[in-house]
């Protein structure tokens, strides 16, 4: 009778294990592969210290368009990061934070970030998974003390349950927060636009975009390099100094009198949905832009040694570069629904004004 | 076979795992804090070298990559992990395992976090970055963060701040403290006490005056300064004889 008692016991506990094995592999979250795009360079996040997975990158959605992560639950990143300026704010030349605060920068779009070596107008942040960080406890923007979100994330029963099923147990930290960001963000990935067809062999420049690329890669592509359209230098651009806002832009990080006013060169993809321009907004269009670059700039000791003249740019070869940078529109990108807060479709609100 | 044996092999196997570990010898490096031979504590008011009045806020460091040096030259890394301590809470206490201590006859901590790991994303435990030894802005550890009031101080609420952190030259502010290997070792069990005099931060080898140095936010000279004299702050505890 003894025995028969032991053997029961033996054999439920074997059901048991057998079953939290089964539930083990069953609830291991799907992985995603993170696609390159054909004859585009090797990614640098790590996908290895965190690979995507469904689950992780559904958290990272919910947390991107979450008002939790800031101080009064106002607003969110999503809020800065609008999906129809290529995740930038549109039409505001600054961000703006909690309580009626206006940050001194504008915010960036976001897209290609598996490439992108550092982050911020002054790459003063080194990997991606920390970015998150600036705008979320920055008093200007989302103002929030990050064990209180850390807090706001725990009590919520949805989020345990999310992390749980991102990361295999219901911890929340700094880490794991960041990491469900990164995740999403880098499946924000542009590679679709007319351009990109062109190169891929499924549609043709028409003539003005066939010259206006000439000009594009005589005149900008040693700093704006295709096929992302940046170099990720920080360059002085002959910008002078906002006398309120006081950015010294890569000399904050570095300390070197020669980064004055040096800024990241920015992606031009999806530039024509992005603006306003500049590190911190200063230029509402394009026209804007090329303005700069052909009669505005000052020169100064700082100032990159290839602007140290002014772009010699022609109105007509300004048409021929618009109709070339239009090429870099990736609508697919700009609405697709998987980038959309979740349970919702893509929202058309942009305002139907252009500022080109 | 039994039940009752079934059980027993599954304890020796987890035991048999945990001896693995208890191979190894438990360390214990506790420091005591203080400020011109007084306990470090909120309450109190202190003066400094120069005559400036003070009361402490914080004082928080990061102990890491802690080795021993043996007599033929030989380093053993005793740990390689980061500790957050706090002066202001009674003795601070680092407590790991490693290898023996047998023929060691220095020890070397690394007053600060490593490099490597200020470039590898979000890190947990001591260095999570909510812990508040972080600066996003400059992606970065901050070594040691010590932080009060002063009249000295030209700043609002005529506070100081130093936040001393970088690790990219020419501004690195790690430091490497080395300290004879005095320890007390029984049955595995090795302590080792230290203390930090924080006035040296101060004066040690640099004059730091509140009153011309009342903020250190960022990487850069000043930072490498009070880094060099944070590096002296550390001894061997003497435990004060008894007054007469």
């Amino acid at each position: 009778m003894k025995n028969k008692g032991q053997w029961m016991i033996a054999s439920l506990l074997a059901t048991a294990l057998l079953c939290s094995a089964w539930a083990v592999q069953y609830f291991v979250p799907k992985k995603r592969p993170f696609k390159i795009p054909a004859g585009w360079p090797q990614p640098v996040y790590d996908f290895q210290k965190n690979p995507l997975t469904e689950e992780g990158i559904a958290l990272g959605r919910t947390l991107f368009y979450d008002e939790i992560l800031s101080k009064d639950s106002s607003l969110s990143c999503g809020s800065c990061h609008q999906q129809f300026g290529a995740f930038n704010t549109f039409d505001h030349p600054l961000s703006h934070g909690v309580e009626g605060q206006v940050s001194f920068r504008n915010a960036p779009a976001l897209y290609n970030l598996a490439w992108m070596p550092s982050f911020m107008w002054d790459g003063g942040i080194n990997h991606l998974d920390l970015q998150f960080l600036a705008p979320v406890t920055s008093h200007q923007e989302m103002g929030a003390d990050l064990n209180e979100v850390l807090e706001k994330l725990r009590k919520n029963e949805s989020y345990r349950k999310a992390f749980k099923a991102a990361f295999g147990d219901p911890t929340i930290n700094t880490q794991r927060l960041g990491k469900a960001l990164s995740q999403f963000m880098l499946t924000l990935v542009s590679d679709n636009s007319r351009y990109d067809k062109v190169k891929r062999g499924e549609a043709q420049f028409s003539l003005p975009e066939q010259l206006g690329e000439a000009i594009f890669l005589q005149k900008c592509a040693v700093c704006h390099q295709p096929p992302l359209f940046t170099d990720f230098s920080f360059r002085n651009t002959g910008m002078t100094k906002d006398l309120f806002l006081q950015d010294s832009g890569r000399m904050r990080i570095t300390g070197l009198s020669a980064d004055s006013l040096s800024f990241k060169v920015p992606s031009l993809r999806n530039v024509t949905v992005s603006y306003p321009y500049g590190h911190d907004g200063r230029f509402f269009s394009l026209m804007n832009v090329f303005e700069h670059y052909r009669k505005n700039l000052r020169s100064v000791p700082q100032t990159d040694p290839l602007l140290k003249q002014p772009l010699a740019l022609s109105n007509y070869e300004i048409g021929q570069l618009r109709a070339f940078l239009n090429t870099l529109t990736d609508t697919s990108f700009l609405t697709n629904p998987a980038f959309a807060p979740p349970g919702q479709a893509f929202r058309h609100t942009a305002p139907a004004d252009n500022h080109q | 076979m039994k039940i009752g044996h079934l059980l027993a092999l599954l304890c020796c196997m987890i035991s048999g795992n945990l001896l693995g570990q208890t191979g190894k010898t438990s360390y214990e490096i506790t420091v005591h804090s203080f400020f011109n031979g007084r306990p470090l504590q909120r309450d109190s008011l202190y003066l400094n070298e120069w005559g400036e009045a003070l009361h402490w806020n914080q004082c928080r460091w990061y102990f890491s990559r802690i080795r021993g040096v043996k007599t033929n030259g030989d380093t053993v890394l005793l740990s390689n992990q980061h500790f957050l301590l706090d002066g202001l809470t009674g003795p601070a206490t680092v407590q790991f395992t490693g290898p023996s201590p047998v023929g060691i006859k220095s020890l070397v901590i690394q007053l600060g976090v490593d490099p490597a790991v200020n470039r590898q994303g979000i890190q947990t435990g001591d260095l999570d970055p909510a812990k508040g030894m972080f600066w996003t802005w400059n992606t970065g550890y901050v070594h040691v963060k010590l932080s009060g009031t002063s009249a000295a101080a030209a700043t609002a609420g005529e506070r100081f701040n130093y936040d001393i952190g970088g690790y990219q030259p020419p501004h690195v502010t790690q430091r490497q403290l080395v300290f004879p290997f005095v320890a007390d070792t029984h049955q595995q069990r090795t302590q080792i006490s230290l203390q930090a005099e924080w006035s040296k931060v101060f004066d040690a080898q640099h004059a730091i005056r509140i009153g011309q140095y009342a903020v250190c936010h960022q990487p850069g000279a000043l930072a490498v300064l009070l880094a060099d004299n944070a590096a002296q702050v550390f001894g061997l505890f003497v435990p004060k004889s008894p007054q007469p």
